[in-house]
């Protein structure tokens, strides 16, 4: 079996998952603790790829990017980067696609740590460092890793943005989804199963993470 | 909560190994990347791997229907060399300066109505039963879809078949929708015959023209000219040129 298609799935995955984790941490922070003009604005356009068919996402990624537009050409005689149909754009196509499923995450585990405990520490002298740093940290570590492991597996679960933006190249952009569908095409149903039945597993076993980390049996609703 | 204490340390070193792991990329040697029409992708991958064999070279291939090739490469894909199953998307691409040379003829593609559920009479074409569905590729991005669909028109009862077409994304799905059936008839390639043994009962559509299917060596800036050029001259060769004869295609 040829598991390059799952190679780059992962690596996919885990840098999305790596760069937005950076990202999403101070954006949670911004919509969470901090009042600005047009912050619902920008919490409707963090969600929109949730609601978005990806077909709209991939078209305008390739009306911005691919080399007879400016910005394409600009960036390819600059920088020599091409975002059509290779890795790098694959990867920031997947950054904004699971923004949400990072963002969200955290935000609610923010906005739920107790606010008595933020103006104690405020009360007793602490900077708003220290408390990001030791308290809301610490305290929303489930949430984060929520959101690591959710943007991670809906990165590892893209069809449609990929074959738009990516195409089906070989070590590039052939993503284990599309692998499956391509399998499918060429009635290679052994190699489709093999393929399928890994990302199934995968994604079960992502789903009871998550799950496991809510800490069910505490929480039992009893009547 | 502990276990997954958020220590910047280790968090760190996380963030080094996962980088590392993703950027260890296996050593890469030379490589070319070639769009393929989707009716010529099965044999093609026999080929490939004929010539990876005789040269140093890691071919990577793409499959599609020709028209989903072309504008990729217009959109900036990055391949080496495209075999459309036709003259015409080869021929724009020159045209538009996407190619210095002009496209070859590599093989002529035959068409053949066929079905993996009953038989196949091209006279009761017109007479079948209205649920039994037609599948041809899309005739807006596959050549094959496009001569089968002018074909299909060339009959005295198209307008009852029309509501019947089912349209493809490019011969090897429709393949596979003849092969499970999804499709009671199919108007697909000859060689799908040969390469994909799956039908219970076709004929070929010998008086319909061959399509002149062509490739083009493309000016992908990255690669050497020198290996994708090999390749097409090996494709050219008498020796594969034989091979593609024998797998339904005609010279």
């Amino acid at each position: 079996m040829d598991w390059s298609p799952f190679l780059l799935s992962f690596k996919l995955a885990l840098l999305t998952a790596l760069v937005l984790l950076l990202i999403g941490i101070p954006l949670a922070y911004a919509l969470s603790f901090v009042n600005w003009r047009g912050k619902r604005l920008v919490q409707a356009l963090i969600a929109l790829p949730m609601v978005l068919p990806p077909t709209v996402l991939g078209f305008y990624f390739l009306l911005v990017f691919s080399p007879q537009s400016s910005i394409g050409t600009f960036l390819n005689s600059f920088f020599d980067l091409q975002l059509v149909f290779s890795f790098s754009g694959l990867l920031l196509g997947s950054i904004i696609y699971s923004l949400p499923f990072m963002v969200q995450p955290i935000q609610n585990a923010f906005e739920q740590l107790p606010n008595d405990m933020l103006q104690f520490a405020r009360v007793l002298g602490k900077g708003k460092w220290a408390i990001f740093k030791k308290i809301i940290l610490p305290n929303s570590v489930k949430g984060i890793a929520t959101g690591l492991v959710l943007s991670f597996a809906h990165t590892l679960g893209e069809f449609g943005l990929v074959l738009m933006i990516g195409g089906n190249i070989p070590n590039e952009t052939r993503v284990a989804s599309i692998a499956i569908y391509e399998s499918v095409e060429l009635m290679q149903m052994e190699q489709a199963n093999q393929y399928a039945l890994i990302l199934l597993l995968i994604s079960f076993v992502v789903l009871v993470f998550i799950y496991s980390l809510g800490n069910n049996s505490k929480r039992l609703v009893r009547w | 909560m502990n276990r997954l204490a958020f220590n910047s340390k280790n968090f760190l070193l996380f963030l080094c190994l996962s980088f590392f792991l993703s950027c260890n990329s296996t050593e890469q040697h030379a490589n070319i990347r070639v769009a393929v029409a989707a009716n010529f992708y099965p044999l093609m991958l026999e080929l490939k791997q004929d010539f990876e064999q005789l040269h140093a070279v890691e071919v990577d291939l793409i499959s599609g229907s020709s028209g989903v090739l072309s504008s990729q490469i217009r959109q900036g894909a990055p391949y080496d060399a495209f075999f459309s199953a036709d003259l015409d998307y080869s021929m724009d691409l020159y045209e538009d300066g996407y190619s210095a040379q002009l496209p070859k003829i590599y093989a002529k593609g035959r068409m053949v109505l066929c079905s993996n559920t009953g038989t196949v009479d091209l006279s009761s074409l017109c007479m079948g039963g209205k649920n039994t569905k037609i599948g041809i590729a899309n005739p807006k991005t596959a050549p094959y879809g496009k001569a089968a669909l002018k074909f299909l028109q060339t009959q005295t009862c198209f307008t009852e078949l029309e509501p019947r077409l089912i349209y493809a994304n490019n011969i090897n799905q429709l393949d596979q929708y003849i092969s499970n059936g999804v499709v009671g008839l199919g108007i697909t390639a000859a060689s799908s015959i040969e390469m994909k043994s799956f039908l219970k009962d076709y004929q070929i559509l010998s008086f319909t023209e061959g399509l002149e299917q062509t490739f083009v060596l493309l000016d992908g800036k990255k690669t050497p000219h020198r290996l994708s050029q090999q390749f097409l001259d090996y494709i050219l060769s008498e020796e594969i040129q034989e091979i593609i004869v024998s797998k339904g295609y005609r010279l």
